[in-house]
């Protein structure tokens, strides 16, 4: 059911253009006429082994049908892992584009399996409205448009999914694609529930009727996806093209799909009432149970995150520690000091970069498994229009929850499901608010600064955590509402949607689902988050300083102690490497710039580290904490627990550079906090918000309008702070 | 056929309208539980292109689950085609219910 995280297939491991061993062309049974087609062309490209071209480029089918016909279902069955997702070129709708590999012909003995790549079309209602959807899928059907990287021209065949307990409506949408003139075969799916509901189609008077071949299927089971296979291939061999043609205008299409529905079904209990359906929609809309449920079974999707996403957690983090320590170990291999700048550009540049990243992929993984999850059970329908009744108000449709749900796991995923968002104008705004949700990067920040703030205060700290959240959120909705009131003015398309049928999720469906988001999100973390974290760490690496003057004296003192007193020693040794540390830091060109841009932070409490910490989060948020742990305590959290309840009790008690005030006293926290729930501190999201809205000054205004938001908020909350602390 | 919608903003809609001698309703006044056929739509072309496309056009009866907002209604099927439109419910806004108008049935046909 596209609804929401509409299709469930991203990439794979074999890009459908790059398919290394492509399949001969099979000889087109004798007699193939290659004019007899609508499309001459393909005809004899599949019926001339000896073309090259016909080697090269495949095949290529449409998957076209209703929303909630199982056509999803059915794609991810014919493709499984093997789906790669790209664009509809000038849209922001999804394209996934499958391989699929078609049987050897039955009807002709010489025929072998050959390739195929299938484009699941968005799920439409019809093809003649006038929406982004349908006229999608025109202009692919048409020849005029085709998902990035497949050639535009028009698919070789079709595919149309027909749900078999809906067939009157779905007829329609099936009238419209047989007037294309493609070769064209019916999955009649749901066959399995036809069954047990006692509907009765006439298999052989619907084929008559649709002119072309009728397969019935089961997308959920997998009954009849060979047959449906084979037939494609055979109308593929053959070119034939559907021999009836549908009346052109609605009143004409809708009456022969009455017409055929009357002569090829019957059957089928009469339910005037489905009680127990009812009952459920009115408690899940209801104006105070709706919510209500709403509530309940968000914080249990997000327990449940959090919880199971821990181990995982720590799992990769050892993972990345363990690949830095084997760059230690390849240097030490060499003979060589573990220092240096290749050194160092591997482990702190590229491994601990990436690895800061990677670290929420099993938070990621887990929030796409259960949405799907709800999705599937049809909870997430009703969800929307709940949540439209809260959210229209400011301007968006019940559609822009998911996006921002998942946007508090992390936002990129987050604006990637704004696509399912049909009005081109609630889409943006949704974009545009969407990082103001405490997305996953801010929860070291949080509990940075709350362990500061109430040291040894639970309830407090859990009060405040809630509270950035809260800060987040209605800072987005009413951003949300600015926007759609100047910027992206105009008249909202009324929440419409089918309300699927309540049903019992597939662990399949779900299960692809997150493995298909985690490749993208992996992917991204080795391209643009490996990218950025180069630089920030040329940018804090660079240029080098040499040894600090403080640290050579501290080294001397150690040096004379090593005899006596080695305990102390090897105390002071420490020590001077945290002076070190803290020089490098400061006379990187990242500590140039946090110099150069104290004055603008000083009105919000901060001092130069500070600065410098808030300037290194600029690239990627979750750096504040090894920043100020490196700037300020000198040193990096480790695997050594005593040490890091050491560095943590520096950064309580650091002192700036007058000797006397506390780097962290409560008015600066508070600003910090604030500061860290507004800001657009996030690269990787800047990048994906200018490819989702297609223009980059929408970019550039999430950033400047969330840092204008950050600084004015934490200005405001420094001053409350002050005056209310004295 | 031009029709002055039966009155929109539910609360006041408690009369019918009576449209060729026909009683109509606007979806929104109608009764949770209540039963009818879709008279007319009068929404803008494109909202009335799409709710036809998913299965609410005129002729079609309907089963009212809720009213308000979200309104929710279930397409009945036929009694001499008992599998027609099996259980398609669509959620509408209120602003869109207000605009479907419907013939209410006081009892439903049985096969």
């Amino acid at each position: 059911m596209p609804l929401w995280l509409s299709h469930n297939s991203t990439p794979g491991a074999r890009p459908v253009n790059q398919h290394s061993t492509p399949a001969p062309a099979t000889p087109a049974p004798p007699g193939t006429p290659a004019s007899s087609s609508g499309q001459p062309q393909q005809a004899v490209r599949l019926s001339s082994p000896s073309d090259h071209t016909a080697r090269r480029s495949e095949l290529r089918l449409a998957l076209l049908g209703n929303p909630n016909t199982g056509k999803t279902t059915l794609f991810n069955r014919l493709t499984g892992l093997r789906a790669k997702t790209s664009n509809f070129p000038g849209t922001t709708l999804e394209a996934h584009t499958g391989l699929i590999e078609l049987p050897a012909s039955t009807a002709d003995a010489t025929s072998k399996p050959q390739p195929a790549a299938l484009i699941d079309l968005p799920g439409i209602y019809s093809l003649e409205l006038k929406q982004l959807e349908s006229d999608v899928c025109r202009s692919v059907l048409a020849g005029q448009s085709a998902p990035e990287g497949q050639p535009i021209e028009a698919p070789h065949a079709a595919i149309i999914v027909l749900d078999a307990l809906n067939l009157s409506r779905n007829l329609i949408l099936a009238g419209e694609l047989l007037r294309r003139r493609l070769p064209t075969v019916v999955a009649l799916n749901m066959i399995d529930l036809a069954r047990k509901q006692q509907v009765k189609i006439d298999l052989e008077v619907l084929s008559r009727a649709v002119g072309c071949p009728v397969v019935p299927i089961s997308a959920r089971t997998g009954e009849g996806i060979p047959e449906l296979l084979q037939q494609v291939r055979q109308v593929l061999d053959s070119g034939r093209v559907p021999s009836t043609t549908p009346p052109g205008d609605e009143a004409g299409l809708r009456q022969w799909a009455d017409s055929t529905f009357a002569i090829a079904a019957s059957g089928g209990s009469h339910q005037p009432g489905s009680s127990r359906t009812d009952a459920m929609d009115r408690v899940l809309t209801h104006p105070f149970m709706g919510p209500l449920v709403f509530a309940v079974v968000m914080a249990g999707l997000f327990s449940v995150i959090f919880a199971l996403a821990e181990h995982p957690m720590g799992w990769i983090e050892t993972l990345f520690a363990w690949m830095g320590s084997g760059v230690d170990q390849l240097w030490v291999l060499f003979g060589a000091e573990p220092t240096g700048i290749l050194h160092d550009f591997l482990k702190d540049g590229i491994v601990a970069g990436v690895g800061s990243t990677v670290v929420f992929l099993p938070q990621i993984v887990l929030l796409f498994f259960l949405i799907s999850l709800l999705e599937d059970t049809g909870y997430l329908a009703r969800a929307a229009l709940v949540i439209d009744r809260v959210l229209r108000p400011f301007g968006l449709p019940g559609h822009a929850f998911v996006p921002l749900l998942s946007s508090h796991a992390c936002a990129i995923p987050g604006l990637v499901a704004t696509r399912t968002i049909p009005d081109m104008r609630e889409r943006l705004a949704t974009i545009l608010v969407a990082p103001f949700m405490s997305c996953s990067a801010r929860i070291p920040v949080y509990v940075l600064l709350i362990g500061l703030l109430f040291p040894g205060k639970p309830l407090q700290g859990a009060i405040a955590f809630v509270g950035c959240y809260v800060l987040g959120i209605l800072a987005g909705i009413f951003s949300a509402l600015l926007a759609r009131q100047t910027l992206l003015r105009g008249k909202a398309r009324p929440m419409l949607l089918e309300l699927p049928s309540y049903k019992m999720p597939s662990l399949r469906t779900a299960g692809l689902t997150a493995f298909n988001r985690a490749w993208m999100f992996l992917k991204k973390a080795g391209t643009a988050i490996l990218a950025i974290s180069i630089v920030l760490w040329w940018l804090g690496a660079f240029p080098k300083a040499g040894d600090a003057p403080q640290a050579a004296t501290i080294r001397q003192q150690a040096q004379a102690l090593v005899a006596t007193d080695a305990a102390q020693a090897a105390l002071l040794e420490e020590q001077a490497s945290a002076v070190q540390g803290r020089y490098e830091k400061s006379q990187s060109f990242l500590g140039m710039l946090g110099r150069t841009a104290q004055p603008i932070f000083a009105p919000l409490g901060y001092d130069w580290q500070l600065s410098i910490g808030v300037l290194a989060s600029f690239a990627a948020r979750e750096v504040f904490v090894s920043t100020m742990s490196i700037v300020v305590a000198g040193a990096e959290e480790g695997d050594d627990e005593a040490q890091n309840q050491r560095i943590r009790e520096n950064l309580a008690t650091a002192t700036r550079d007058d000797g006397t005030t506390r780097v962290f006293n409560p008015a600066t926290n508070w600003s910090l906090l604030v500061f860290y729930v507004l800001a657009m501190q996030c690269l990787p999201t800047l990048v994906v918000t200018a490819r989702e809205s297609g223009k980059k000054r929408y970019a550039l205004l999430q950033f400047g309008w969330m840092s204008f938001l950050a600084y004015v908020g934490a200005l405001a909350a420094f001053w409350i702070a002050s005056a209310a602390l004295g | 056929m031009a029709v002055t919608a039966p009155t929109a903003h539910s609360k006041d809609a408690t009369h019918a309208t009576a449209i060729a001698g026909v009683r109509v309703l606007s979806l929104l006044a109608m009764r949770a539980g209540a039963w009818g056929i879709v008279h007319s739509i009068e929404a803008g072309p494109s909202d009335a292109a799409t709710l036809r496309a998913m299965g609410l056009a005129p002729g079609v009866r309907v089963r009212v689950c809720r009213v308000g907002s979200p309104t929710i209604i279930a397409l009945v099927c036929p009694p001499e085609a008992p599998c027609k439109c099996a259980g398609t419910r669509l959620g509408l806004a209120r602003e869109l219910a207000d605009q479907i108008v419907i013939e209410p049935i006081d009892h439903w046909p049985v096969a």
